[in-house]
């Protein structure tokens, strides 16, 4: 149970008006309890109060820390060097990129070319097998000579079999060399593209943001310099709260110098015997005292909460103040989604989804440059075959020539026959050789579309890497950046408005001081009446006397004034107990009549 | 709630949904949001993405099938617009989980403004507005009980005991006050109790009422007026009083006219108060005709002033608000809170 509602229980149970003065015993011992609740409740109260205060410094210093941390981050510094730095080799890439497509795009025309000398040799492959056939009939013809020329048809069919076969095969590679190639053209334009287009533009986009990255986190600086330094002068305002609430030390020895008055009244056989009109004279005189005693302890409790209220409710403005320039910091003042971080990260993304993208064609791109490498590979074999077949041509052609020349007339259309396959085997060497030559110029494309050469052929594909990774780094950096001083901003933001409602809490739970001021009214109330009714058995006349006395004490009413009154009132009510005593032959109980003054504290 | 803790964001009972496994779900949530945070501290974010989305994925499914198991146990009357915030949170995750999917790694600082988003004002607000419910709901026959029996003290004991256990003042007056009125309203028209024990019940309830009061008095200050009352003969006056009350709670100087008061000195009062709104009550059918002559009037006299209604009379009749852009008809007061959060 918190003590307000401590002290709301309390109130309920407390009668509003005392009884008459012959029930003021019953009275007085319930202000007695309810003055030491009070006293016992208020210092828990006090000290929960306390313990809070000791609370609130420790968060201050651990948001004070926080700001301090953020003041001096140089979170994300190499990124904007390695984007700059990046942006320029980008541009340096654009070069080399156009090399690299302008290499395909020549591959692509030598390959055109390829194919047209391939089929110029389906051409030779046809003559050839022309050729077989006429010398298949012109050497049955021979053979009813006597003359056997069997194998030289066989040769020439088998040779232009051979032939052909090379021929469809480099035709087939050669067919299938060009979807990859466009391929590979259409992914290195995506690439270019990116490099010489949208990346740069991102990355410039993004050194804008970076610019605004770094003004934020200027100002963060700043901010979090002043802000700290305030959280500080916060710590310190709730240092002197903390020796501020002191003031309860004053107010309870009141309410217990008042508690320990009563209690002697109440102990005292003087005080519940009202027989003496000079003593109930003084015991009204005393309990005027206290009530007044209770209205200044009263006056000092509610000025004093009042004061640590208002300065409770200046340090939760200031300090939601603070939290708001915090918010501000992260551009989330006013709407989240208005976060300068968002942008930032927006461009963060997009530039390494574009890197993984690159990377991805990249990867393609090699893949199908290997292809290209082992088609090259396979046709380069297939050409030095048909090549192996021209020596064998020349030599079975001139085999022919020299046979038909020992015929004379008879051999002269296997001659011109043996002259048409010579003239073929011319014709294969130089296609075979205009084929080794595309082969040798798609080579080059393909070393240009690898980027092995350019204006640094020794590193530029090496040095694109580097760049994409250089990016990709600086990239990451921004991003790891952006996320520590959100979620540093966010936490001191955070831990502001907790510190905020808190705050709110403790002022809220602050009522302490109406109930305090209920509860001292109520007793004095009471008091009031048990003295109105002491007053109320005096002789007309005696308590008049003393009316006019008791205001002016009262309005110059000391603590030392209060002493003597004390005692006076012990010597009257230890004359008044001796004298019972001796009416009643009982002795009073040694050292009594020193402990009321001893008792008295002076504050 | 503990100021010195260095944690990002700290479940207290305050967040209480008196449902142990849902507490425990959402200290669970909070756990989720704190580790992001923690690794965002460390600019590693973007390392914890892929085991964070796959638990919050699970997390989510999971926690949000027992919320809805309880809201139907409880027969909560929100439900419909919590299962929407649900849905709402279920298709962005999955939105999240896909772009990460597809190599999006830089989407840090975005989730956790999501997951910060959730919290404050789906944990934080809807969440506790069930578990209010909730409450209410265990205390709720023992207090109509109490009503019904004209016991005001029993009554006021059970509210105090609530306000104690830091209800909200909107669940107090929406989950028990109106829904106890609503029930002797019914029990009135059923002819199961006097109109002098309906009196009675009213009466009570203002006194109730009242036990909030000293929080309205210490709400901070917005400057904003409006003018409260009800419309034409209607004598009703509850409602009036708790859209009174709400506005006063969010900081606004509402002035109540109660009931029975004549349109002319209101459009006087509303011409010396200048308010940024008018409210207007309406409890019975039988006095929408007054409604439309009192709008008429002060659209009249005042175009461009933002006129909010509400009452058991528009529950079948909302075509009365269609014509008028500056006429808008609320069905709780937790609409009326949203929506003079915008005024």
């Amino acid at each position: 149970m918190q003590l307000t509602d401590k002290l709301r229980v309390r109130n309920v149970g407390m009668p509003l008006r005392a009884e008459p003065f012959p029930a003021s015993t019953q009275s007085l011992r319930q202000v007695i309890a309810d003055l030491s609740l009070l006293n016992h409740d208020t210092e828990q109260g006090f000290m929960s109060i306390g313990g809070k205060l000791a609370e609130f410094m420790q968060a201050v210093s651990v948001i004070s820390s926080e700001l301090t941390t953020l003041a001096n981050a140089e979170h994300g510094q190499q990124a904007a060097q390695a984007l700059t730095h990046a942006l320029d080799r980008s541009k340096g890439l654009k070069a080399s990129l156009g090399e690299r497509n302008g290499g395909l795009a020549d591959m692509r025309r030598e390959v055109g070319l390829l194919k047209r000398t391939l089929s110029g040799f389906q051409e030779t492959v046809s003559t050839f097998r022309t050729l077989g056939l006429l010398t298949r009939i012109e050497t049955a013809r021979l053979g009813s000579t006597g003359v056997d020329f069997s194998d030289l048809a066989d040769d020439v069919s088998l040779l232009a079999g051979q032939i052909d076969t090379r021929v469809e095969g480099s035709l087939a590679i050669a067919d299938s060399l060009i979807p990859p190639i466009e391929a590979a053209m259409q992914e290195a334009s995506v690439i270019q593209a990116r490099h010489a287009k949208d990346l740069p533009a991102l990355i410039s986009e993004t050194l804008v943001s970076l610019s605004s990255f770094r003004d934020m986190q200027g100002k963060a600086h700043e901010s979090s310099v002043r802000l700290a330094s305030q959280y500080g002068a916060i710590s310190d305002s709730f240092k002197k709260l903390i020796v501020s609430i002191q003031f309860h030390d004053i107010t309870r020895q009141q309410v217990e110098h008042v508690i320990e008055v009563l209690q002697h009244l109440d102990a005292e056989p003087g005080g519940k015997d009202h027989g003496a009109s000079r003593n109930t004279r003084s015991v009204a005189q005393v309990l005027a005292l206290q009530a007044a005693q209770l209205a200044d302890a009263n006056e000092k409790f509610t000025a004093s909460v009042a004061s640590v209220e208002r300065n409770l409710e200046g340090i939760a403005r200031h300090v939601l103040e603070m939290v708001d320039e915090s918010r501000a910091l992260a551009g989330l003042r006013n709407d989240e989604k208005g976060s300068l971080f968002l942008p930032l990260e927006q461009h963060c993304r997009t530039i390494l989804a574009g890197l993984g993208e690159a990377a991805k064609a990249e990867a393609a791109a090699q893949s199908t440059k290997e292809g290209l490498a082992d088609n090259l590979g396979r046709m380069r074999g297939s050409i030095q075959e048909i090549q192996q077949t021209e020596p064998k041509m020349r030599k079975m052609a001139l085999n022919a020539r020299i046979s038909a020349f020992h015929l004379g007339a008879t051999g002269s259309a296997l001659d011109v026959l043996a002259g048409s396959v010579q003239q073929l085997a011319s014709e294969c060497r130089d296609r075979s050789e205009s084929l080794v030559a595309s082969l040798g110029s798609m080579s080059e494309a393909a070393k240009r579309s690898r980027g092995e050469y350019g204006p640094d052929p020794a590193g530029e594909r090496a040095n694109g890497d580097e760049c994409t990774d250089d990016l990709r780094l600086a990239v990451e950096e921004l991003h790891s950046a952006t996320e520590i001083n959100f979620a540093q901003i966010s936490q001191i933001v955070a831990h502001g408005d907790r510190l905020a409602e808190d705050l709110s809490a403790t002022r809220m739970d602050f009522s302490v001081g109406r109930l305090f001021a209920e509860a001292v009214a109520r007793a004095q109330g009471t008091i009031k009446d048990i003295g109105e009714s002491a007053q109320s058995v005096l002789p007309r006349g005696d308590g008049e006397n003393s009316d006019s006395g008791l205001a002016d004490f009262v309005s110059h009413y000391t603590m030392q004034a209060e002493l003597d009154v004390h005692e006076s009132v012990t010597r009257a009510v230890a004359r008044t107990a001796s004298d019972t005593a001796q009416v009643d032959g009982q002795n009073s109980p040694p050292g009594e009549t020193d402990e009321f003054g001893d008792n008295v504290e002076f504050f | 709630m503990s100021t010195v803790s260095v944690k990002f964001l700290e479940w207290t009972p305050e967040y209480t949904v008196h449902d142990a496994e849902i507490d425990q779900e959402h200290k669970v949530e909070f756990g989720l949001v704190n580790r992001l945070h923690e690794a965002m501290l460390l600019g590693r974010g973007a390392k914890i993405l892929e085991t964070l989305l796959a638990e919050l994925m699970k997390f989510t499914l999971d926690h949000f099938a027992n919320e809805e198991k309880l809201m139907a146990a409880v027969h909560y009357p929100d439900k419909q617009a919590h299962v929407q915030q649900h849905d709402r949170i279920r298709r962005r995750l999955t939105e999240v989980n896909a772009r990460f999917a597809r190599g999006e790694t830089a989407i840090t600082v975005e989730l956790m403004m999501f997951l910060s988003d959730w919290l404050k004002n789906h944990t934080m607000i809807a969440d506790r507005r069930l578990g209010n419910y909730v409450q209410v709901e265990q205390i709720f026959p023992a207090y109509l009980e109490r009503l019904l029996q004209c016991d005001q003290r029993g009554c006021g004991h059970i509210v105090q005991r609530l306000l104690a256990e830091g209800i909200s003042f909107e669940n107090l007056y929406v989950d028990l006050f109106q829904r106890a009125m609503y029930h002797t309203g019914d029990l009135w028209m059923k002819n199961r109790i006097s109109v002098a024990t309906e009196h009675l019940i009213t009466a009570i309830t203002l006194n109730m009422m009242t036990l909030v009061h000293p929080v309205l008095v210490d709400s901070p200050r917005s400057g904003k007026k409006a003018v409260v009352t009800c419309v034409g003969s209607e004598l009703h006056q509850i409602g009036a009083q708790m859209v009174s009350d709400t506005l006063e709670l969010h900081g606004w100087n509402s002035y109540f006219l109660g009931a029975n008061t004549p349109v002319e000195d209101l459009l006087e009062l509303i011409d010396e108060k200048q308010p940024e709104v008018l409210c207007l009550s309406v409890s019975l059918t039988s006095h929408i005709g007054q409604f439309k002559e009192t709008v008429e009037k002060t659209r009249a006299r005042f175009p461009q002033l933002d006129i909010l209604a509400g009452g058991q009379a528009f529950l079948h009749n909302p075509e009365e608000f269609n014509s008028d852009p500056h006429l808008s008809y609320l069905r709780s007061l937790y609409e009326l809170q949203t929506r003079i959060a915008t005024l």
